[in-house]
């Protein structure tokens, strides 16, 4: 949010007029009846001036400038989120499983990326849009909060995932187009290749940065009724690092929930712009204000009137 | 160009009010004998005069006049499509034969999602007996053309149709301020209340959220249609009728209305979205202007203060020019042509349109014009641009060639380009390099437009394999079939 003046050179009058009231020679109502007490003196002097100034700013149109977002995209990401169930496992004793930290985390890394646009996409056996890019971060913010596992179809299609990133950002203006694929698992479903995709995105110039989610050891899966099972989740962390590398991108391992957290922060980092682009503003005008204030105070010299005279007196009454 | 609207209408009767008292006090004043003009020359008419207009122009600044286009054009259309059982029913004119409504109803999103719409978001929301949200707002055009294809009409959500909740639950998602509306295509069957509750429940919460309602009727409303049973379903007969007079009632009461068949949506929705065209005012993105009050009362404040009290006198003349060279608007059109030009391009320059509008040339220079059409152009109003540019294209060129002459053509063909007039710009094209053989510029867009594909490869090779986007796309179809909530067991709530 910025100021501005819509017609600035007309603070200039502002001087003149004050002047001009200054000037003025009223006094509160007649000769004959007149208060002149310091403040009535004072206020007759003031009054003028100030209606004149608080006007003359009003007619220049101060005005609050606000940003309308997601005009001119900078860095444009799709985030890529494993739904598969095996993102339910605990890893390296944390009380968070993957699914909660990666959302949370996704959070933190929308909210510090304002001026950004997002599109987010979960997948499993196929993958689903879940947003458009959009630069409404609260509605993004919201969909993550409310977002649940529930895959009616098993299985982790990174491929399909990954070129529906890249379909979703194939249009987008923005100066730096950027995939984001978190994922705790190997390719087992899905008609396309991770690696097709991974060279689709690379035609695009698109980047991908990817997350590889849990350890190599066991993790703890929660179970039905109650208890925790130490299984292992097959994972593919070469064809990740094989995507970033075809795309100019880089591949991440994240243990647990606090690895998770540096690679995001990495990723932030990676992805911070030296030039941004100045957004298209819109103006609020702040003049109503200024107006407010000098109607009211108006609003006593107008009810002065009611005690001048106007009329010349008769010619029997002036003379002595 | 819409007429002046205000934001904030209840403040001009009070200030208005006050005014006539102020008028009314320095007439009663000025009838009144006494010494006050003698001694001081106060003359309480004029005062009063002027203390009308500060506060009649405080109220109307207060008031806050809206008009001209926005600075930033744009406007959200939240689509509610009719995915209920009915749309099965096939009475629709097709190419090849009747079709039914839903494929209807989606040819027409395909048909305004296939053009590009400048500043204008869709989200898509499927009406069965809820709103179920299914794309919230976007640009992407792919995404909205295939969110169709991923829906059966009658196989996900409650069943039946429920016009008055389902749009109750569509507006409760939109914010209070934001310039939206709504699109609704069905064929107005409400099968869930009585027409009368279903409107008033509807009217109720669009009116509340100042949402107009744009409506769409697929179907005929002549006679009972039979709606198909689903494949392999065992749906019990029914009977279906569109409802055109329900829906046009629906809309007129929240302040949109009900769309012809054939209408153009995407000029709609760009009127809405640069102004061309009324939204409701707490929607609306048309700039206000609060100084055409304060400037009268500055008039007010003049005038008071020319007849406050005889050391004025002298100022009266000073105070007089002040109103007339201060105003804004004088002040702009007393700026010569040239200097407007000057910072309407420096603005251009720096991409600054809002000021660039507000100081482009009027005149009937070519040089003017040629720069009026561009800021048309990057504005988004390509028919004006093609207004402003006729003159300069005329068919007959004349000899030598003007400097202007060629970048007329240009711009107007990138206007008719914008007004999706392919031929007219080729035409346009052809004729620069007739009159100027060999200009790059025109060549270079004269190829675009004819997409060359340049000679043929000696020995062409077999046709590439489907792209695995094509893939992706299918497997995305299906992710969203999946992502939708699945029709629950048991037949349609009928009344």
């Amino acid at each position: 949010m910025s100021f501005a003046v819509r017609y600035p050179w007309l603070l200039l009058l502002i001087l003149p007029g004050l002047w001009a009231a200054a000037r003025s020679s009223y006094r509160w109502g007649i000769p004959s009846s007149r208060p002149s007490g310091w403040m009535a003196r004072r206020a007759a002097l003031v009054l003028p001036a100030l209606i004149t100034a608080l006007l003359v700013v009003a007619a220049a149109v101060p005005e609050r400038r606000l940003a309308v977002k997601g005009r001119t995209p900078v860095v444009d990401f799709a985030v890529v989120l494993d739904g598969s169930s095996s993102m339910l496992a605990q890893d390296g004793g944390a009380k968070e499983d993957r699914w909660n930290a990666a959302r949370r985390l996704l959070r933190i890394f929308i909210a510090g990326r304002p001026e950004d646009r997002f599109a987010l996409i979960l997948f499993s056996a196929h993958p689903v849009t879940l947003s458009p890019l959009s630069a409404d971060h609260l509605r993004l913010w919201n969909i993550l909060e409310r977002l649940q596992l529930e895959s009616r179809d098993d299985g982790t299609a990174i491929g399909s995932a990954l070129m529906t990133a890249v379909r979703r950002l194939a249009e987008s203006p923005a100066r730096s187009r950027v995939i984001l694929l978190l994922t705790d698992g190997a390719q087992n479903r899905g008609h396309v290749l991770p690696m097709e995709a991974a060279e689709e995105a690379r035609r695009n110039g698109i980047r991908v940065h990817t997350v590889a989610m849990g350890g190599n050891g066991e993790s703890l899966f929660p179970l039905e009724g109650g208890g925790f099972a130490r299984l292992k989740v097959e994972t593919d962390p070469e064809t990740l690092k094989k995507i970033a590398q075809a795309t100019g991108g880089e591949a991440f391992a994240a243990d647990d929930p606090a690895g998770l957290a540096r690679s995001m922060a990495a990723i932030d980092r990676l992805e911070k712009t030296a030039l941004p682009v100045d957004a298209p503003t819109e103006g609020r005008p702040l003049s109503r204000w200024f107006l407010l204030a000098a109607g009211l105070l108006a609003l006593p010299l107008a009810l002065d009137l009611a005690r001048k005279r106007g009329r010349r007196p008769p010619a029997w009454l002036a003379q002595p | 160009m819409i007429p002046a609207t205000f934001s904030h209408p209840a403040f001009l009767l009070p200030a208005l009010a006050l005014a006539a008292l102020a008028l009314a006090l320095g007439a009663w004043a000025q009838t009144r004998p006494g010494l006050g003009i003698k001694v001081v020359g106060q003359r309480p008419l004029l005062q009063g005069l002027g203390l009308a207009l500060i506060l009649a122009g405080a109220g109307l600044g207060l008031a806050e006049p809206r008009w001209g286009v926005p600075e930033v054009p744009r406007l959200t259309v939240r689509v509610v499509l009719d995915a209920s059982r009915s749309m099965r029913v096939r009475d629709m004119p097709g190419p090849g034969g009747a079709v039914t409504r839903w494929e209807a109803a989606a040819a027409l999103l395909d048909r305004l999602w296939a053009q590009p719409n400048p500043g204008v978001l869709f989200s898509l929301d499927l009406l069965t007996g809820d709103a179920i949200p299914f794309l919230p707002p976007g640009e992407d055009r792919q995404l909205l053309r295939d969110a169709p294809r991923a829906v059966s009409p009658g196989e996900v959500g409650s069943p039946g149709t429920s016009i008055g909740r389902g749009l109750a639950q569509v507006a409760a998602q939109i914010p209070a301020k934001t310039p939206e509306v709504i699109l609704l295509v069905s064929d107005g069957e409400e099968t869930w209340e009585a027409p009368a509750e279903a409107m008033t429940r509807a009217t109720t919460v669009l009116h509340k959220g100042r949402l107009p309602l744009y409506a769409l009727c697929v179907g005929q409303p002549r006679g009972d249609q039979p709606v198909p049973p689903a494949a392999g379903g065992q749906d019990e007969l029914s009977f279906s009728k569109a409802q055109p007079g329900f829906m046009a009632a629906l809309a007129q009461a929240s302040g949109g209305r009900l769309l012809a068949p054939g209408e153009d949506l995407a000029k709609l929705f760009q009127d809405l979205a640069q102004g061309r065209a009324a939204l409701p005012m707490a929607r609306s993105r048309l700039p206000a202007h609060p100084e055409a009050g304060a400037w009268l009362a500055l008039l007010g404040i003049c005038l008071w203060l020319a007849a406050a009290g005889k050391p004025m006198r002298a100022w009266r003349p000073f105070l007089l020019a002040l109103v007339l060279l201060g105003g804004p608007a004088p002040a702009r059109a007393q700026v010569p042509p040239s200097i407007r030009a000057w910072l309407a391009k420096r603005a251009l320059d720096r991409g600054d349109l809002p000021s660039a509008r507000k100081w482009q040339p009027q005149g009937d220079a070519p040089g003017h014009r040629l720069l009026r059409a561009q800021i048309q152009l990057r504005s988004a109003q390509p028919t004006e641009a093609v207004a402003t540019l006729a003159p300069l294209t005329g068919q007959g060129a004349p000899r030598p060639l003007p400097p202007w002459r060629v970048p007329a053509l240009l711009l107007a063909a990138r206007a008719a380009m914008d007004l999706d007039h392919p031929d007219e710009a080729r035409a346009l094209l052809e004729r620069v390099l007739l009159e100027q053989p060999g200009r790059k510029e025109a060549i270079h867009n004269l190829q675009t437009l004819l997409k060359d594909p340049g000679p043929p490869p000696p020995n062409p090779k077999t046709p590439p394999p489907p792209p695995p986007s094509q893939a992706a796309r299918e497997d995305e179809l299906e992710g969203m079939k999946q992502h939708l909530p699945p029709k629950p067991p048991g037949g349609v709530k009928d009344l």
